[in-house]
């Protein structure tokens, strides 16, 4: 485990070193959340929606767009590069598990980033609509662990896309329509938002659960709901894992070196 | 100015024969950036459902409107100045040496160095959406308009962006920035922003002229005067950041740095 805290702590201190994107990811980051706060305002202001109060709308979109900019461990390029340029055979000599090394590898910037992001959205969400009515500070716990969960779960579906590198020669366009499906299903727009049908399906599919969960949980706590979310989150996160491991077992049979 | 659209010309006929040896890449690149732009219209379709078909004042057919008018004039802007969004980098890398020392137009040869394959993905869902959203004649002559003027507008305001690196030293932040800055605000519509925030849009970065002026014009709204202040800002905002990039490039200092361009 030792190597992959090192390998964790290493990531951390290099995303503390690039502090120049950062300053545009905040300016991108509030300029999004105050085009959002227009939109909803102005719906809102046409329309009751029973579902959200537009202080939670907005605290919301703040959570999603944390986990958007802030946790997305974009895996996916990385282990296409190792497998298309061949670094992945000199990586599986290695004293470590490739899956696990870039899991730590990825969760150092995200946990800075993270962090960042929180307290630049917090700030925003303060100035735009103010707190929470009746908001419960302690339900933050739950929403934190599901975070996590949520953010592992898309490590997990982004390194699956990238080791498909090692069957089809582009797995490009398959993350571009899984990262499309997580921001369309939950990322901007609450599920409970979506019309009956699509919603039902939703709900069972593992998109929902990287940002929707968490900025549920944590702008509107229900025991039932956290308990349901935690299940599936743990479940579609295992059949990653799951997924990872059997892809890496037949790609490392697809790897051809040669010695020189 | 023979000379230049002569230049251009050629610019982006090598260009074009450029991307064409790699035709997988660029179907593929066009594709999935026509699919990216096309999972918006799903959001925008249920927050219409939703709101009973009117948001800030426009319809679903005046937001396909915009939606198509913003893809094609990103796209053709990115087709024709690709390298656009690179010249901070350049100027950063002290590459930009390799461009003075050609006797051709400076900035035309460094904005159109490069064509960007997704950016053909963005031109084509936009003259797909057009066909799609039902709009008459003036319609299709407004998009045309917003996509020509709409087009260089965009170009001309990532371009002043870009060129504050000139200035600035090293202008990531706004480089970075720049296309967001630039692009987000066209595609909502214009009555959810408060006044304030509307007239910065004309001015400070100016959706305004890239599709909601378009959009006046496709509904006959005083379309004449619509017609020349489209006309008139696309020559303002061109005619700026040509002056601010040749202003910033006086104090361009070489890195005397060796580069090959093949």
């Amino acid at each position: 485990m030792r190597k992959y805290w090192m390998t964790f702590r290493l990531g951390v201190t290099g995303a503390l070193h690039y502090r120049g994107n950062l300053v545009a990811g905040f300016a991108t980051y509030a300029m999004f959340i105050l085009v959002f706060f227009c939109l909803w305002r102005n719906m809102y202001a046409q329309s009751d929606m029973p579902e959200m109060t537009l202080t939670q709308m907005i605290w919301y979109l703040c959570i999603t767009e944390i986990i958007a900019f802030g946790a997305n461990p974009r895996a996916t390029g990385g282990v296409v590069q190792d497998v298309k340029n061949g670094n992945i055979a000199y990586q599986l000599l290695r004293p470590y598990n490739y899956v696990g090394y870039k899991y730590a590898e990825s969760m150092g910037p995200v946990a800075v980033n993270t962090l960042l992001f929180a307290a630049a959205g917090s700030i925003l969400g303060f100035c735009i609509v103010g707190p929470i009515t009746g908001f419960r500070p302690w339900t933050l716990l739950p929403g934190v662990l599901s975070m996590i969960l949520g953010t592992s779960l898309l490590f997990f579906i982004q390194m699956a896309i990238g080791l498909t590198a090692f069957f089809i020669e582009d797995p490009s366009g398959i993350g571009l329509v899984v990262g499309k499906a997580i921001s369309m299903l939950g990322t901007f727009l609450p599920i409970e938002f979506l019309p009956a049908g699509i919603r039902q399906v939703v709900q069972n599919l593992p998109f929902s659960y990287v940002t929707w969960a968490p900025a549920r949980l944590m702008v509107g706590f229900e025991g039932g709901l956290f308990f349901r979310c935690l299940c599936l989150q743990a479940g579609y996160l295992a059949a990653f894992i799951g997924l990872c491991a059997l892809l890496m077992r037949r790609g490392r049979r697809a790897i051809q070196a040669n010695g020189g | 100015m023979k000379h230049k659209l002569r230049l251009a010309g050629m610019y982006f006929r090598f260009n074009l024969a450029s991307i064409l040896e790699y035709r997988a890449s660029f179907f593929l690149s066009a594709a999935t950036m026509f699919f990216n732009n096309a999972t918006f219209l799903f959001f925008w379709g249920v927050l219409f459902d939703r709101m009973g078909g009117s948001i800030g004042g426009y319809d679903f057919r005046d937001l396909m409107f915009i939606w198509a008018a913003s893809s094609a004039a990103f796209g053709l802007s990115n087709i024709v100045f690709g390298n656009l969004t690179n010249i901070n980098e350049t100027v950063v890398r002290g590459e930009l040496d390799t461009y003075l020392l050609q006797p051709r137009n400076v900035l035309l040869s460094l904005l159109m160095s490069r064509m960007s394959f997704s950016a053909w993905g963005d031109l084509a869902y936009g003259v797909v959406l057009i066909c799609l959203s039902g709009q008459g004649f003036r319609g299709i002559l407004a998009f045309l308009l917003a996509m020509v003027t709409g087009g260089v507008v965009l170009s001309s305001t990532i371009c002043i962006l870009q060129s504050t690196v000139f200035f600035l030293g090293d202008a990531s932040f706004l480089a970075n920035m720049s296309t967001n800055l630039a692009v987000n605000f066209t595609t909502y519509p214009e009555g959810i922003f408060p006044k304030a925030v509307r007239f910065l849009l004309y001015w400070l970065i100016p959706a305004q002229f890239i599709v909601h002026v378009p959009l006046r014009i496709a509904r006959g709204i005083h379309a004449p005067v619509w017609v020349a202040a489209q006309l008139l800002a696309a020559a303002f905002f061109a005619g700026f950041a040509m002056w601010f990039f040749h202003r910033g490039l006086k104090k361009y200092e070489s890195g005397n740095m060796l580069v090959t361009r093949l």
